[in-house]
C-alpha cells in the first residue's frame, strides 16, 4: 500500500511540473507556432505538363512584380494569401506532393548562418508548399552530419539538406564515404560568398596589395585566420600564395569568436570573414576591409575598395549555400522544389532577411544544372590545388 | 547509495575474494591490462586513426592524440604495476584500509533502512537493462519515437519489478504524452519518425 | 549603461512575471535527471519573437541563471548533474545526500548560486571593462595555459588514487579528439562510423557518464535511488535557510570562487564549464586538508556552484561586447538578440542601451529569485528523492534519451550517451572519477587548439607558452596550486606522523 501511494505521489508531482511548465508557455504558443495546413488541396493544381522551367520562372517572376507593386496583397503571418495563391497557381505541382511535412536537415547550430538562411526561405517556402517544414540541426563536421544522415534516410523527397561550399570541399579532398557532387539532386544554389579580407584599423597594410608585397618578400609570416584547414578559406589563400610565389601564415579557428578576438589581440594579421559577421565591428570603427574575397565589388560596404578578381588573382571557390536532395529523388520534385524555393528567395519577408544579413551584395542565385555544374568545377579546382600543394587526404605513406 | 560501496569494499578488501569468483584485485589487473593494450593498440597504429593533412601547420593532427596516448601507456603501466603489487601483497588479518569513506559511508548506511545491503552484483540484471536500452535506441531510428518509448517504458517498468498492470501500461502512455507536448509542442524537437509505414503514424503524432 | 535603470525596468509586472516563470522552468528543466539547462534555453527560442526583444531576453537569463544552479542539484540529488558545471558540485553534494543532508546540500547549492551570480553581476557592472581588457588580450597561447590550469584539477578530483585520476584525464582528453579536428581538417579516431566525425559533445556524455551509469550501478547491485522517506523530508524547514554555521565556514569560499568564475566566463569561449572546475579545484588545493573533499565537504558544494554562476554573468560581456558566445547557452542567447534584430557587439551599447541595462539588471535579479524560488522548492526537490525506484529509473532513462537527442537531433549521440553510460558504469567500479573524465572532455579542444595555434600565430615560436605575461601568469598560478598541496602535505607530516603506504595513495 505504501509503495503505491508513493508511486501515485511522484507521478503527480512530475505530471505538476509539467503542467507548470506548460502554463508558463502555452498562451504565447498558439501565435507562435507555424500555421499547419492540411494537404488536401495540393492535387487540385498539380498541372505537372504547364510549360518549360523558363515559363514558369517568368511566371513566378511577374507574380513577384505584382506583389512588389503592392497590387497582390502578401502578409508572411497568414496561411495563404493573394501572392501564395497565384504562386501556386503558377508552380506545377508533381502529383501528391508534398502531402506530409518536409524535412530540411541543417548541418549546423540554431542562429548561424546555415540555420538563418533555412529557416528564412522556408517561411514562405512553407506557404507555397502547404505543408509544415520540419527544420533538423544536426550540427557536425562542417555540416557532413547532416548530409551523411541525409543518404540514410528515404529518397522520396520528404527529406532534404541544406549544404555549404565545405561539402564540395569534403568531396575534393575525398574523406566521406560518399561523393557530394555525384550522390546528390542540386535543388538549388541561394547565397553566394560574402568574405571580405578585413585588418584592424591600425594595421600597417593600406591595400591589400601592401598586404601581398609583404607576403611576397617573408613567406608564411603573414597570418591570416579562417574556418579550419579545408575550408574556403584555405583554398582561397592557397590559390593567393601560388598567384605570388609565396605562402601565407593559415591560422585557422573554430569560432568566428576566436577569429575576431586573435584579430583585436594582434595574434593574427588579417582576418577572411563574412561581411555580415562583424558588419558591426566596421562601423565601430575597430576593423577596416582590404579587399572583397571574391569577383564582386560591395557597393552597400564600401564602393572603392577592390575584389580580388578585379586585381587580377584567381577565386577557386567561396562560401555559398544552397539545397541538396538524395540523387535518387525525382527530377520532377527536384524542380518543384526549385521553383518553390526560388519563389521564396523573391519574396519580401527573404528580402529583408538577406539585407539584414549582408547577403545581398552576393546574389549567389543558381539553378539545378548550374548549381551542379559550378559544383564540379570546383570540385575539380580544388582537388588540382590540393594536389598540388600535396594535400594528404588518406593515409601517411 | 553507499550500501555497496561498502559491500565491494568488504568483499574485496576486507575479506579477500569469495571462492570460486574473480576477486577485486585480480579484475584490477585486468582493467589496467585492457587499458595499457587499447592505448597502445591506438598509439601504434595511430596513423591509421588520424587521417588528415600532416605538414601544414606547425603541429600535426596526430601530434596531441599522440602525446597523449604516451601519457596513457604510461599511467596505464604504473596502474598495472600497482594493481600486480597489490595482489601480491598478502591480506592481512585486520581489515586493510581504513579509509574515510568506507567509514563515512557505513554512518550514512545506518541511517538507511530501506534496503537490504547487496553485497554481490547481478550481471544478468545489468545485461538485461543494458540490453533494453540498446533496443530502444536502436528501435528509435526504426520505428519512430513513440513505439519505442511506449515499449521500452512499458518493458523497463516491468523489468525492474513493476507488477502492477495499471502502472505498466498507463504510466509510459502518461510519460510518452508529457514529453510528446513538451518536446513537439512547446519545444519543436524533429524526434525520429522511423522508417517506412512508421513515418505515417509519427507524423500523426507530430 | 544605468545599473539601476535596468534593475528597475525588470521589476516591471511584466518582466518580473516572465523572470519567475523562466527561473521556475529552468529549475524544473535542470533539476530533472537526463534533462538540461541548454534544452531549457532552447524552449525560450520561438517564443522570443512573441515577447520581444527586451522581455525575451530578460526571460531567457532567468532560465540561464536558474540552470546554471539547478543542473547541481540534480548532481546533488541524484548524481546525475544535467551539465558539466553540476558534475564539479556532484563531488560533495552527492555524498552529502548520501549522509542524509540532502536538504543541507542543495540549500547550500542554492545559496552559493545566488551569491556567485550577485557577485559575478557587481562585478560586471563595476570592472567588467577592466576585465573585458585583460580577456580580450587571451589568444591560442593563453587558452593553453588556461587549459593546463584546468587540468592541474584533476588531482583534486581523484578518489583516493592519483594514478586513476590521471588516466581518466587522460582518457577524456582522448575522447575529445574524436571527429573531424576543427583546425586541421583531420578525420580523427572515428572508426569508419560517419557521424562520429562530429565529435563527442559533453551533455550526451555527461547524460551517459552520471545518469545512465548511475541507473545501471543501481540495476547491477540491485538497490535503488533516494532512500529518503516523508519524515526525513518533514524535517527539512519549509523554508530551507542553509545554517549560520556553514555560512560562516564558506564565505570566503563563495568570494574566491567567485572571482575565479567570474574572470573565467568572461573569457571568450571558455565559458562556465572551465570555471565550475577551477573553482573547485583551486579550493581543493589551497585547503589544508584536503581529505574531506569527495566525501561531502560542503566547501566543495559552494566553491563550484558560485564559480560557474559567477561564470554566468561574466559570459554576458564577450557577448554583449562582441557577439561571441562563451558556451551554448549564450550562443542560443546571440541567436535570439538576432532573431529580434539586435546585434550584439560594439555598438549595442549605442544602440540599444536598455537592452544591455535590461540585461544587466535581468542577471541581478535573477540571482535574487533563485535564492528565493530555490529556497521554498527545496522541500519539494527533495521529495523527488522517495521517488520509487522502478518509476525513477523508467523516468530517468527515456529523459535521458530524450534530452540527448534533443540538443542536436542526431541519432549518434544516443548511442555515445549508451557508451558513455557503460564506460560510466566501470568507472564507477573501479573508482575512477568520472568528473576527471568530463574536465578531460571539456579542456580537451581548448588545450589542443591553444597549443596548435599558439604555434600557428608565432610561426613555430614554442617559447610563446612561457613569456607572453598571462601564460606566464597562468602557468606560474598552476604550478604553484600543483605544488600547494605538497607544500601542505608535508608540514602535515611534520606536525603529526601519518603511516599511510605510498603505493595506496596512489593507486
Amino acid at each position: 500500500m505504501r509503495i503505491r501511494s508513493k508511486a501515485l505521489r511522484s507521478a503527480a508531482v512530475m505530471i505538476s511540473i509539467f503542467a507548470l511548465v506548460a502554463c508558463g508557455t502555452d498562451g504565447d504558443n498558439g501565435e507562435a507556432a507555424p500555421e499547419t495546413e492540411e494537404g488536401g488541396e495540393t492535387e487540385e493544381g498539380g498541372e505537372t505538363d504547364g510549360g518549360s522551367q523558363a515559363d514558369v520562372l517568368a511566371a513566378i517572376d511577374e507574380i513577384v512584380a505584382q506583389v512588389e507593386a503592392g497590387e497582390l496583397a502578401y502578409d508572411p503571418g497568414s496561411g495563404e494569401d493573394e501572392a501564395i495563391a497565384a504562386l501556386r497557381e503558377a508552380i506545377p505541382q508533381p502529383e501528391g506532393y508534398p502531402g506530409r511535412p518536409i524535412e530540411i536537415l541543417i548541418g549546423f547550430g540554431e542562429g548561424g548562418g546555415s540555420d538563418n538562411y533555412t529557416r528564412n526561405v522556408g517561411r514562405d517556402a512553407e506557404r507555397i508548399l502547404g505543408q509544415r517544414i520540419i527544420y533538423n540541426n544536426m550540427p557536425g563536421a562542417s555540416g557532413e552530419v547532416a548530409l551523411g544522415h541525409m543518404f540514410t534516410q528515404g529518397t522520396d523527397g520528404y527529406t532534404i539538406a541544406s549544404s555549404i561550399t565545405n561539402q564540395v570541399i569534403n568531396d575534393a579532398l575525398g574523406i566521406q564515404p560518399y561523393s557530394f557532387v555525384d550522390d546528390v539532386a542540386f535543388i538549388i544554389r541561394q547565397q553566394g560568398p560574402t568574405e571580405i579580407y578585413w585588418v584592424p584599423t591600425d594595421s600597417e597594410f593600406e591595400t591589400f596589395q601592401d598586404m601581398l608585397d609583404y607576403a611576397a618578400e617573408n613567406p608564411d609570416q603573414v597570418r591570416v585566420s579562417g574556418s579550419g584547414i579545408g575550408s574556403d578559406d584555405e583554398f582561397r589563400l592557397l590559390a593567393l600564395g601560388k598567384e605570388i610565389d609565396s605562402s601565407f601564415g593559415f591560422v585557422p579557428f573554430d569560432g568566428v569568436g576566436g577569429r575576431i578576438s586573435a584579430l583585436l589581440a594582434g595574434d593574427i594579421d588579417v582576418l577572411h570573414e563574412t561581411a555580415g559577421t562583424v558588419m558591426d565591428l566596421y562601423e565601430d570603427g575597430q576593423i577596416r576591409p582590404l579587399a572583397y574575397g571574391g569577383d564582386i565589388v560591395f557597393e552597400d560596404i564600401d564602393p572603392d575598395i577592390p575584389s580580388v578578381a578585379d586585381l587580377g588573382y584567381p577565386v577557386p571557390t567561396g562560401r555559398w549555400r544552397g539545397m541538396v536532395a538524395p540523387k535518387e529523388v525525382p527530377q520532377e520534385i527536384i524542380d518543384y522544389l526549385h521553383n518553390v524555393f526560388y519563389a521564396s528567395a523573391q519574396l519580401p519577408a527573404y528580402k529583408e532577411y538577406e539585407v539584414e544579413f549582408l547577403q545581398h551584395v552576393a546574389g549567389g542565385y543558381l539553378n539545378s544544372a548550374d548549381f551542379e555544374a559550378e559544383s564540379r568545377r570546383e570540385r575539380d579546382e580544388i582537388a588540382a590545388l590540393a594536389e598540388e600543394f600535396g594535400y594528404d587526404t588518406g593515409q601517411l605513406q | 547509495m553507499s550500501e555497496q560501496r561498502t559491500g565491494r569494499d568488504g568483499t574485496d578488501l576486507d575479506a579477500g575474494p569469495p571462492p570460486g569468483r574473480f576477486g577485486r584485485k585480480k579484475q584490477e589487473i585486468v582493467v589496467a591490462a585492457v587499458m595499457l593494450l587499447g592505448f597502445l593498440y591506438l598509439r601504434i597504429r595511430l596513423v591509421e586513426h588520424v587521417r588528415g593533412r600532416r605538414g601544414a601547420a606547425y603541429l600535426d593532427p596526430d601530434f596531441w592524440p599522440g602525446l597523449l596516448l604516451n601519457a596513457g601507456i604510461v599511467l596505464a603501466l604504473v596502474y598495472l604495476v600497482l594493481a600486480v603489487i597489490r595482489a601480491r601483497r598478502p591480506d592481512p588479518d585486520l581489515p586493510a584500509v581504513p579509509r574515510k569513506p568506507v567509514a563515512d559511508a557505513a554512518l550514512a548506511e545506518e541511517e538507511d533502512h530501506h534496503h537490504d545491503v547487496a553485497l554481490s552484483g547481478n550481471p544478468v540484471a545489468l545485461a538485461l537493462g543494458f540490453l533494453l536500452l540498446f533496443g530502444y535506441i536502436w528501435g528509435m531510428t526504426r520505428i519512430g519515437f513513440v513505439p519505442s518509448t511506449l515499449l521500452f517504458s512499458a518493458g523497463f517498468l516491468a523489468f525492474v519489478g513493476e507488477r502492477r498492470w495499471y502502472v505498466i501500461t498507463g504510466f509510459p502512455v502518461v510519460l510518452l504524452g508529457l514529453m510528446l507536448y513538451v518536446f513537439t509542442r512547446l519545444l519543436v524537437v524533429p524526434l525520429p519518425r522511423g522508417r517506412g509505414f512508421f513515418v505515417e503514424l509519427s507524423t500523426y503524432f507530430y | 549603461m544605468d545599473f539601476l535603470t535596468g534593475i528597475g525596468s525588470v521589476l516591471e509586472p511584466m518582466h518580473l512575471l516572465l523572470l519567475v516563470g523562466g527561473v521556475i522552468i529552468g529549475l524544473i528543466f535542470g533539476t530533472i535527471p537526463g534533462l538540461s539547462g541548454i534544452t531549457a534555453v532552447a524552449l525560450l527560442v520561438p517564443f522570443s519573437y512573441v515577447l520581444g526583444a527586451e522581455a525575451a531576453i530578460i526571460m531567457m537569463i532567468g532560465v540561464y541563471v536558474a540552470t546554471s544552479t539547478a543542473g547541481s542539484l540534480a548532481g546533488s540529488l541524484f548524481n546525475m548533474p544535467g551539465d558539466v558545471m553540476g558534475a564539479a558540485t556532484a563531488r560533495d553534494g552527492y555524498p552529502l545526500t548520501l549522509q542524509g543532508q540532502a536538504g543541507r546540500a542543495i540549500s547550500m547549492d542554492i545559496t552559493a548560486s545566488a551569491v556567485g551570480g550577485l557577485i559575478g553581476t557587481l562585478l560586471l557592472v563595476m570592472i567588467a571593462p577592466q576585465f573585458l581588457r585583460i580577456a580580450l588580450r587571451f589568444g591560442p597561447p593563453e587558452f593553453f595555459a588556461l587549459a593546463i590550469l584546468g587540468m592541474t584539477s584533476v588531482a583534486s578530483l581523484a578518489m583516493g588514487s592519483l594514478v586513476k585520476a590521471l588516466l581518466a584525464g587522460t582518457f577524456g582528453l582522448l575522447m575529445a579528439t574524436v571527429g573531424l579536428d576543427p583546425v586541421s581538417g583531420a578525420v580523427r579516431f572515428v572508426f569508419g562510423v560517419q557521424p562520429l566525425q562530429g565529435g563527442i559533445d559533453f551533455i550526451p556524455a555527461i547524460i551517459g557518464f552520471f545518469a545512465v551509469a548511475e541507473i545501471f550501478h543501481a540495476l547491477y547491485y540491485g538497490t535503488g535511488s533516494g532512500g529518503y522517506t516523508k519524515e526525513d523530508i518533514k524535517k527539512v524547514p519549509r523554508f530551507a535557510l542553509p545554517s549560520l554555521a556553514d555560512l560562516k565556514w564558506t564565505w570566503k569560499t563563495m568570494i574566491r570562487a567567485s572571482l575565479i568564475g567570474n574572470f573565467i566566463g568572461m573569457l571568450p569561449g571558455a565559458g562556465s564549464t572551465v570555471a565550475a572546475f577551477l573553482g573547485y579545484g583551486t579550493e581543493v588545493q589551497i585547503s589544508k586538508d584536503k581529505s574531506k573533499f569527495g566525501k561531502g565537504e560542503i566547501r566543495g558544494v559552494v566553491a563550484p556552484e558560485s564559480a560557474n554562476n559567477a561564470a554566468a554573468a561574466g559570459s554576458m560581456v564577450p557577448l554583449l561586447t562582441l557577439g561571441i558566445p562563451g558556451g551554448a547557452v549564450t550562443a542560443i542567447m546571440l541567436g535570439v538578440f538576432i532573431l529580434n534584430g539586435l546585434r550584439p557587439g560594439p555598438l549595442l551599447f549605442r544602440d540599444a542601451p536598455e537592452i544591455a541595462s535590461s540585461v544587466f539588471g535581468a542577471l541581478f535579479m535573477a540571482s535574487v529569485v533563485v535564492l528565493i524560488t530555490g529556497l521554498l522548492l527545496v522541500r519539494v526537490l527533495l521529495r523527488l528523492l522517495t521517488i520509487p525506484f522502478e518509476i525513477f529509473s523508467t523516468m530517468v532513462l527515456v529523459f535521458a534519451v530524450i534530452g540527448t537527442f534533443a540538443i542536436f537531433n542526431r541519432p549518434i549521440d544516443l548511442w555515445i550517451m549508451l557508451v558513455c553510460g557503460v564506460l560510466g558504469f566501470f568507472a564507477k567500479q573501479y573508482e575512477f572519477p568520472v568528473s576527471a573524465l568530463v574536465l578531460g572532455l571539456v579542456l580537451g579542444d581548448i588545450a589542443e587548439i591553444g597549443l596548435v595555434n599558439g604555434l600557428n600565430v608565432t610561426r613555430g615560436s614554442w617559447s610563446v607558452f612561457f613569456t607572453r605575461p598571462f601564460t606566464t601568469g597562468t602557468m606560474g598560478i598552476a604550478f604553484v596550486l600543483l605544488l600547494l598541496p605538497v607544500f601542505f602535505a608535508i608540514r602535515r607530516k611534520r606536525n603529526a606522523e601519518t603511516d599511510e603506504p605510498v603505493s595506496e595513495q596512489l593507486i
